[in-house]
């Protein structure tokens, strides 16, 4: 399977309570997915409930933690495009699956990305994320 | 009926990722992970505001640069773009390109899982294999691309 990227069901729902300027917040965290296979990301994923088996890490540097950058580009239409940049520093030896792009309550899943294969990261390995998302029009 | 038809528009999402060991690129030395001043940006209400703040990153003692040995890079592929007519050609592209996509996909997949098995301290393998480029340009070579890389990873 190809590395695989979406957005989420919840996300898309987060991003119309901000349009309507009710309780919701923008994108400002990640965190890496744990899983010993490569996963397949999904549209239903949740932030509790990653694709297939997928857990967040909790430590070893891939923990919940503030992206590195959050700008704006454009790619069709003036200002129709989110870029966010962010390294990863493991800690010790882990498995990464994937990624969650969050809120910035740290409940939300904005996009969820799994990776080709699983990338065994090891004590000061770093992982760089870059990434963008478009709403296009065309 | 117009010949040519427009498509859906769609929010799409590209991510490219970067694995790299803890090896200074340049001086092949081991790094040491340390805190070090970035300046992190978020774009508010038009203006960018940047915040000071010390991150974990590996430094090269000797060169003091933060970039080790590249490992391997896994990466977005869009997916074929839908026919836009109903002519004999225009399906044929389609299935053409789409027959493309799923065997360069799966030769990202070959090659990232090869790349990672063979660290660039414990095995050294070539570029294309680590970074994704040069990519097979057309099916044919993508098909023994494949066939190569499923010897290598057994």
């Amino acid at each position: 399977m190809a590395q695989t990227n979406t957005w989420t069901d919840t996300g898309i729902a987060e991003l119309i309570l901000l349009l309507r300027e009710e309780l919701a917040t923008g994108m400002e965290s990640i965190v890496a997915l744990e899983m010993a296979t490569p996963c397949t990301a999904a549209e239903a994923s949740t932030f509790a409930d990653p694709a297939d088996t997928a857990i967040h890490h909790t430590d070893s540097g891939l923990a919940i933690q503030a992206i590195d950058t959050v700008g704006g580009d454009t790619v069709n239409t003036a200002g129709d495009t989110i870029t966010f940049d962010h390294v990863f520093t493991a800690t010790g030896t882990k498995n990464v699956a994937g990624i969650h792009v969050c809120n910035n309550d740290d409940d939300v899943t904005f996009i969820e990305c799994c990776f080709n294969a699983v990338l065994a990261m090891e004590n000061t390995d770093t992982l760089t994320i870059d990434g963008q998302s478009t709403i296009n029009q065309a | 009926m117009p010949e040519e038809v427009s498509t859906h528009g769609s929010v799409t999402v590209i991510i490219n990722a970067d694995h790299r060991n803890g090896i200074c690129e340049k001086c092949l030395v081991k790094m040491e992970v340390r805190d070090v001043p970035f300046q992190s940006s978020r774009l508010k209400e038009g203006e960018t505001v940047v915040t000071e703040k010390l991150v974990k990153r590996p430094v090269c003692p000797k060169c003091g640069g933060m970039a080790g040995q590249l490992i391997a890079k896994p990466i977005s592929m869009q997916a074929p773009n839908p026919p836009h007519c109903i002519h004999f050609r225009c399906i044929c592209k389609f299935i053409m390109d789409s027959l493309y996509a799923v065997h360069l996909s799966l030769y990202h997949k070959r090659r990232v899982a090869y790349a990672e098995k063979n660290r660039p301290e414990r095995k050294t393998i070539q570029e294309k294999y680590r970074t994704g480029d040069p990519a097979p340009e057309n099916l044919w070579q993508a098909i023994v691309a494949n066939f190569k890389l499923s010897f290598l990873n057994n």
